[in-house]
Parts: C-alpha cells; sequence; structure tokens
C-alpha cells in the first residue's frame, strides 16, 4: 500500500511540475487555437450534403494526421527527457532510495507523458465534435483513430523512456527517443525496402503496403479511414498488437535496465586516444587522418578562431570514432539504397528516392548536431567563464556553425563518395543535372538545418527543449510553411480567382521544390533543364533564409545571451 | 584611483530587489571581503561588475570603464571566478587553459609561459597532463582560479571561492589568496563563510536584502562596534591578587573570574593598560596571557544585520 501511494506521489509531482507552468497553457491554447482556425476556415459556406460529407471525412482524417504527426514530434522529446533529467540532476538516486518501484517510476514517468498529451486531445474533441455535425464520418472510424492515436502515444513514450533509462545525457537520450520514434513509424519498412534492394527484388513493392498499413502508424491509419470493412479491420487489430508488442519489448528492456544495481558514473582518466602509438597509427589510416587526431596536442593557432578549434578538437576529435562510424553506416547505406535502384530497373535507375534518402537522412541528422551548442555551455555551467573572454559572439556563434558544419561533413561526404560509383554503373550522363540538382539541395538543406539548430539553441535554454524546437522548426520549413502555402491557396487562389499553380507551394521547401523540378522536367530527360530559375531561386532564397538566421542568431547572442537581463 | 565604483545600483528580478541602491568604492591593491547571508544580492553585484548582467538602474564602474558601455575593455581587466561552474569534458588542463588564453587574445609564442605560470601559482603543474572532468571539486576551483588568471586581471572577483571544499582545500585557496595580495591584485571576494575573510581583508563591505549596510576599513568598523576593549588575563600564580587589582582599578568592569581566568571589559587606553600590565607584575602576579580580544568578522557581521530572512 506504502509502495503504491509513492507511486502515486511521484505522478501527482510529475503532473503539477508540469501543468502548473505556463507553457503547458500556452501548448494547450495554441493546440485548440490552431485546431479552431483550420476547422472555421475549411468549414463549407453553401455546399451540398455530399460535399459536406465529403468536406468533414477530410477534415478528420487531416486533424488525426496532425494529431499523429504531434504525437510523433513531441512525445519522444518529452518522454526521453523523463528519467535522464533526474540522473543529470541528480536526483535519481534520491528516487531509487525511495519506496518506489522501477514499475512505479516508470508508470508515473509514462502517465505524466500520455496524460499531458491526452489532455490536448481530450481539448480539441470539441472542435473535432463540431465536424461531426457535418456527417460523413463513422463512429467506428472516429473511435479507431482515437485508439490508434492513443497506442501511437503510448508507444512513443515507452520508446522514450527506455531511451531516458538507458543513457546518462540527456542530447543522447532524446536522440534514441526520435531514432526509436522513427524506428516506430516505418523501420521495419525501411529495412523491407533496404533489404529488397540489397538482394535485388524484382517486385519489391509486392506486400509492402500491407507491411505499412500494420507496423507503421501512418499506414495504419490509412486503413482506418478506408472504410473498416474485414480485411482492414484485421489489418488494424495486427496494427495494435504490434505495438503492443513494441511497448511491451521497451517496456521489459526499461525494467531491466532499472533493477540493474547502479553503477558509478565513470571517471575516464585514460582513453585510446590518449595513446601516442594509436594516435600515430590511426593519422595514416583513412579516413583518419582527415581529423588528425595528433592536432590536439598542439596550441591553438593565433589566426584561428578558438571557439572553432575548441569545438572541432575536443568536441569532435573525442567522439571521432563515432564519426567515422558515421561516414560508413551512411557510406552504406546511400550505396546500398544507389545499387538497388540500380539493380531495380537498370536501363532506367531512379535516382530521385536514392537522393531523397541521403537529403531525409542529413535533415534528420544536421539540427540535432546544432540544438545543443549554446544550451550545453549552460548545462554545463560554462557559458559565464565563455562571455567573460575577449571572444566576441560573432566568433563564439561562427566557431560552433564551423564545427557543426564539420560533424556533418562524414555524411554530406558519404553521400558524395557513395554517388561516384553509381554515375560510373549505370546513371546515364543526362542525369547528372539531376544529381547536381540533388547534392545541391542536399548542402543547402544541411545549411538550413543547421541554422535552425543553432537558433533553437539560442532561444531555449536546456537541450531538451532546443532539440524539440530544431525539430519543429525543421518540419515547418522543409515541409509546414509548403503545406500551409497550398493549403491558404487552394482555399482563396482557387476557389476565387483559379490563378493557382502547384509551383508556388512547392517553392516554399527547397525539398519539395527539388521533388516538383524534377518531375516537371522529366528528371533531366526532357522539358528543358533542371537548371532553371526556378530550382535557383529556391536554393538561393532558402540559402539566404539560412545566412540570415545564422546572422539573428549572432546578433541575438550579442544582445540577449552575451549578458543577463 | 578607485578600482570599483557602484553608484546607485539596483538590480530587481520580478517582484525580488536583489541589489538595492548601492553605492560602493574600492581601491586599487584592497581585497575587499563581501560580506552577506545567502540571497543577499552579493552574487548579483559581482555578475553585474563582471559584465554578466545588467542592472535595472545605477552606475557600475571599473578603472573608471563603465561595464555596461566598455563591457570588451573591462573584460582585458576582471578576472570572474563564479560560484556556479563547470569544466569542459575530454579537456586536459594545458588544453583547457589553453583554449582560455587563446580566447583571451594571448599570442601563442607567450601563452605557454604564461600557462606555466599559473600552474607554479595554483600548484597545479603536475596536473597539467591530467583531465579537468577528473578532478575533484578542491583541484576544479584550482583550475578555474588558474583560468581566471590566464590574462593577467588587475581585478578579480571570487564569488564564494571556499565554498565545497574540506579544510586543507580551504586553507590552500586562502594561502593562494593571500599570494595574489601580495602581486598587488585588487581583489573583491564574496562569502559567507567570515572566518576564510578576517584575516585576508583590509575592506569589508556587509550587505543584507540587497541593501549594502556598512562599508570600509575592516579595523575601523572593528573599533566602531565596540565602544569598550575586552580584555583576557590567565596568570598561573597570584590570581586574588590579581582580582582585588583589577577591582581597584578604575575603568575596569564586569570582570568575570574563572579559577586562574578573568574576562572584563576596559575603557583605558594602551599607556593605561601597559601601566596596569607593569602592576600586576610588581605585585607578584605570574602573567601567562594578558591579551586584548580584538572581536572578529563574526562579531561585526552580528552587530550588523538583524537576520531577517
Amino acid at each position: 500500500m506504502a509502495v503504491q501511494s509513492a507511486s502515486v506521489a511521484l505522478i501527482k509531482k510529475e503532473l503539477l511540475s508540469n501543468l502548473r507552468h505556463a507553457r503547458s497553457f500556452v501548448c494547450l491554447v495554441l493546440f485548440v487555437g490552431v485546431g479552431i482556425i483550420v476547422t472555421t476556415s475549411a468549414w463549407p459556406e453553401q455546399t451540398s450534403i455530399v460535399r459536406a460529407g465529403q468536406l468533414s471525412r477530410e477534415l478528420t482524417i487531416m486533424v488525426s494526421a496532425v494529431m499523429l504527426g504531434a504525437t510523433a514530434l513531441f512525445v519522444p522529446a518529452f518522454a526521453s527527457s523523463t528519467i535522464v533529467t533526474e540522473k543529470e540532476q541528480q536526483t535519481f538516486d534520491m528516487l531509487t532510495l525511495t519506496l518506489i518501484r522501477p514499475f512505479g517510476m516508470v508508470m508515473a514517468k509514462l502517465l505524466n507523458t500520455v496524460g499531458f498529451f491526452l489532455l490536448l486531445v481530450v481539448a480539441l474533441l470539441p472542435v473535432l465534435a463540431v465536424v461531426f455535425f457535418l456527417v460523413g464520418v463513422d463512429w467506428a472510424e472516429l473511435g479507431a483513430s482515437f485508439l490508434l492515436i492513443l497506442m501511437t502515444t503510448f508507444s512513443c513514450a515507452m520508446v522514450g523512456i527506455l531511451s531516458s533509462v538507458l543513457f546518462r545525457k540527456a542530447f543522447v537520450a532524446i536522440l534514441g527517443g526520435y531514432a526509436g520514434m522513427l524506428f516506430l513509424m516505418g523501420g521495419p519498412l525501411f529495412l523491407y525496402l533496404l533489404l529488397g534492394m540489397a538482394v535485388g527484388f524484382r517486385s519489391v513493392g509486392a506486400g509492402l503496403e500491407s507491411l505499412a498499413q500494420v507496423t507503421s502508424p501512418v499506414g495504419t491509419l490509412t486503413v482506418v479511414f478506408e472504410g473498416l470493412g474485414a480485411g482492414e479491420v484485421l489489418k488494424f487489430v495486427l496494427a495494435m498488437l504490434y505495438q503492443v508488442a513494441f511497448m511491451r519489448i521497451c517496456y521489459r528492456l526499461a525494467m531491466r535496465v532499472l533493477k540493474r544495481p547502479a553503477e558509478p558514473a565513470r571517471v575516464e582518466t585514460a582513453r585510446p586516444i590518449d595513446d601516442p602509438r594509436i594516435l600515430e597509427a590511426r593519422r595514416k589510416t583513412f579516413p583518419y587522418y582527415l581529423i588528425d587526431p595528433l592536432r590536439r596536442k598542439k596550441q591553438i593557432e593565433d589566426e584561428r578562431n578558438p571557439m572553432f578549434v575548441k569545438e572541432l578538437r575536443w568536441g569532435l576529435m573525442n567522439r571521432g570514432t563515432i564519426l567515422i562510424r558515421i561516414f560508413y553506416i551512411t557510406f552504406i547505406v546511400y550505396l546500398v539504397v544507389g545499387i538497388g535502384t540500380v539493380f531495380i530497373d537498370p536501363r532506367n535507375p531512379e535516382m530521385l528516392p536514392w537522393l531523397m534518402t541521403q537529403i531525409i537522412l542529413t535533415v534528420v541528422i544536421a539540427p540535432a548536431l546544432m540544438a545543443n551548442a549554446f544550451t550545453k555551455e549552460y548545462e554545463l555551467g560554462n557559458i559565464d567563464m565563455l562571455r567573460m573572454t575577449l571572444l566576441r559572439p560573432r566568433d563564439i556563434v561562427l566557431g560552433k556553425v564551423w564545427a557543426g558544419a564539420v560533424s556533418v561533413a562524414p555524411a554530406l561526404l558519404a553521400a558524395v563518395v557513395s554517388g561516384i560509383p553509381a554515375v560510373f554503373i549505370s546513371f546515364r550522363t543526362d542525369q547528372w543535372q539531376l544529381m547536381f540538382t540533388g547534392y545541391t539541395t542536399l548542402f543547402v538543406c544541411t545549411l538550413v538545418s543547421l541554422s535552425l539548430g543553432l537558433f533553437s539553441s539560442l532561444v531555449t535554454k536546456r537541450t531538451t527543449a532546443s532539440l524539440a524546437l530544431s525539430y519543429i522548426l525543421s518540419l515547418l520549413v522543409f515541409l509546414g510553411f509548403a503545406a500551409a502555402v497550398s493549403y491558404a491557396g487552394w482555399h482563396v487562389f482557387e476557389r476565387r480567382w483559379n490563378l493557382w499553380s502547384d509551383a508556388v507551394p512547392t517553392f516554399f521547401s527547397p525539398i519539395i521544390a527539388f521533388i516538383e523540378n524534377a518531375e516537371l522536367h522529366g528528371y533531366g530527360q526532357k522539358n528543358g533543364s533542371l537548371l532553371n530559375p526556378y530550382w535557383l531561386g529556391n536554393v538561393s532564397v532558402f540559402t539566404l533564409f539560412a545566412l540570415i538566421l545564422i546572422k539573428i542568431t549572432v546578433t541575438g547572442f550579442e544582445r540577449y545571451r552575451m549578458r543577463d537581463r | 584611483m578607485a578600482m570599483i565604483k557602484t553608484v546607485h545600483l539596483s538590480k530587481r528580478y520580478s517582484n525580488v530587489l536583489a541589489v538595492d541602491n548601492l553605492t560602493l568604492e574600492i581601491e586599487e591593491g584592497d581585497i575587499f571581503g563581501f560580506i552577506g547571508p545567502n540571497g543577499a544580492g552579493k552574487t548579483t553585484t559581482l555578475r553585474i561588475l563582471a559584465t554578466l548582467l545588467a542592472p535595472t538602474s545605477g552606475m557600475a564602474y571599473v578603472n573608471d570603464l563603465n561595464v555596461m558601455t566598455h563591457s570588451y575593455d573591462v573584460k582585458k581587466i576582471v578576472g570572474f571566478m563564479p560560484d556556479l561552474f563547470g569544466v569542459y569534458d575530454g579537456m586536459r588542463l594545458r588544453e583547457y587553459l589553453d583554449f582560455f588564453g587563446a580566447a583571451y587574445r594571448i599570442p601563442k609564442k607567450k601563452r605557454k609561459g604564461i600557462i606555466d605560470d599559473v600552474l607554479t601559482l595554483t600548484d597545479l603543474t603536475s596536473k597539467a597532463d591530467d583531465y579537468v572532468s577528473a578532478f575533484s571539486r578542491g583541484m576544479k576551483q584550482r583550475c578555474l582560479l588558474a583560468k581566471t588568471l590566464i590574462h593577467d586581471p588587475k581585478l578579480l572577483l571570487l564569488d564564494e571561492p571556499a565554498s565545497g571544499l574540506d579544510p586543507r582545500a580551504r586553507i590552500e585557496i586562502k594561502e593562494l589568496l593571500k599570494t595574489l595580495r601580495d602581486m598587488g591584485k585588487t581583489i573583491m571576494i564574496s562569502s559567507h563563510i567570515l572566518a576564510e575573510l578576517g584575516d585576508m581583508c583590509n575592506k569589508i563591505g556587509i550587505i543584507e536584502h540587497g541593501k549594502l549596510l556598512t562599508a570600509g576599513d575592516y579595523r575601523e568598523i572593528l573599533k566602531s562596534i565596540r565602544q569598550v576593549r575586552e580584555i583576557r588575563l590567565e596568570v598561573v600564580d597570584g590570581a586574588d591578587t590579581a582580582a582585588d587589582i583589577l577591582e581597584r582599578t578604575s575603568g575596569i568592569i564586569n570582570i568575570d573570574r574563572s579559577g586562574n581566568e578573568f574576562q572584563m571589559e576596559s575603557s583605558l587606553g594602551r599607556f593605561e593598560l601597559a601601566e596596569l600590565h607593569s602592576k600586576l607584575v610588581d605585585a607578584g602576579v605570574k602573567i601567562l596571557f594578558f591579551e586584548e580580544d580584538r572581536g572578529t568578522l563574526e562579531d561585526v557581521f552580528l552587530h550588523v544585520t538583524n537576520g531577517r530572512i
């Protein structure tokens, strides 16, 4: 009984400490506000009952998709920061000394994370209920979509908590949480595709749809609104069972780690990188010499930016082996996807999915590399010492940016290197244009992602918040603006003046603009050059956007971070 | 010349007035003990002087430079050691100091020699190639002090430099500060551990609830709170004779005898006290101690502050 009430006390404490913040209220108001705006703007003025039903359906699907997206985006960050924050603030030991059992601890953190999101969902119910007036959505569909969102919220929270239990640093735990979420959203599907491409399946598409509908919540959502026939019900039940199994595995792993006696924090006094023989040997081996491990022994040169040198030598080089691994892993992934596309149709290989894989992977990695640029300094307690030096804000910010660019370099290098053999194996010369525009887009997207991560790190003081914000901003820049412009255009131009073109909304995202440009011009094989004003304008605008954001960060750092107010 | 000058300096955090109309002057070469209970406004004042915090109103100058408008020049001459600090993971001490040396724009050629000097000064030479993240709290304090000294600042702002240290580490830090004092640095040191400041500072300031209650020469302040001298006498032989003489001496009051020990208050001057000592000796009293209890910083602190939270 005492143990139970101790767990309840923890739940109460967690909910209280989360809900008493103004940000919870602001979040709630924003969420409901967006729901109301979307619903009222889409509300039919004068239309038939059939159109109303269709609209109601579209709105319900959209709201469900938005809720699923919000779950995927926010829940991992919240969940993966729960236990690891206790570890960082050194309150975890105190928690383990209480009568709360590991089960109670996991449940308290889980309910706290899920509870807030359920509050958001419940707050949105009246909005959704209004849509229901338009008819067109079945109770069963609505119930199933809510069940799916609920299960996905629990799954994302559980994988986040597992990550929080596994790691000692919040930053790593959040990355782990997002990696887990990505696996939940499409891990089996990606593995299937990769495997299929690697072994040269000609019919790689067979079974793909069913696998997506069962193992990916996004796929399951399409099942729900396809009309719940016997086949769809079976797929839905299987999808739910899959999520239960996923949660169960995460829960078991988390419990196993929590029940293990705590190990004292490791204090490293010597590392492999300290051994001069290893360093000397590494210096001569590819690709270690790229980062020259021995340079860290040298004094910082006068003409160099000390911040950049510090970040490069002690930030990145200590993670040198990880960088090398990133290089190899991304290289292998790109190569497999590239060669796979050749195998599918050697005469007409699809370069677009291959380039898209590279762009999306980089866009996922890059914000995380910069999101702790300043928050790390706050969290480690180094910010005052840094501000007291004679480094100007520009030196500090640009030092961080350059180091971030270097840290994403292995992935970019892997992209370029993996492209070279693919071109000589099968790609035709007329696809060089596609490749050029693809790589340029990749570099622009990297710059934009880094600037977004940097900006997020400026406006927040905690890595968890910064990381979540950087991904939200990335989503907005790479998809959200284009979707919003498309949505607005559909409502304003097409219905009233019929002046709308698909090229307008796609211009608001570098990724979608690249795809649109490639599709419009037959992937470089027809309908003119891919190097046209539309594409050039797009990459110029987004390069400028990234540079302006970096400039804003420099100014913001100078005005608001060099001196507390 | 005033190294530090604040004029009606105030800092408000929403509804809390952390520093209230603080006007203060610290001369070059002074060791100024900034004393006050937790939350009195010591750290806020030091952070404003270190250019890390903007005041709500008032002015602050370091070496005649306005900390708000000339922060870059102020940083050149100020070394600030914060109360809470971290260290960079994966850096050795020499690398750590090299980074801060470079960040203070010390040329590479000079930097190595300067690093060796500060390592010697802080007695960290043997730890130069160790990782700073693996240091104990005391070692980290020393390491931070070494970092603070790297650009040879004229003014040191030290916020609770000995907090959280064991007695030995505290004594070592104290010795180090005495060395810095002898090197002619101006030091403003905040602490609520009064014993560590008493024999180091020539000037003190006491702050409570953001208000400066008193500031000035330590001895003068001590004198001002003690209207009478407290004298302690311990004899080996002739205690009754001593008691008789003391009772008959005008200007000696409130005699408290405990065996061979006497505690009393005196309004006598220095020469009169010397005469009293001679009288006791002439009367055959064998004196072990005859000394004035000059008082401590604790006495000043308790006298000046009211202890409200």
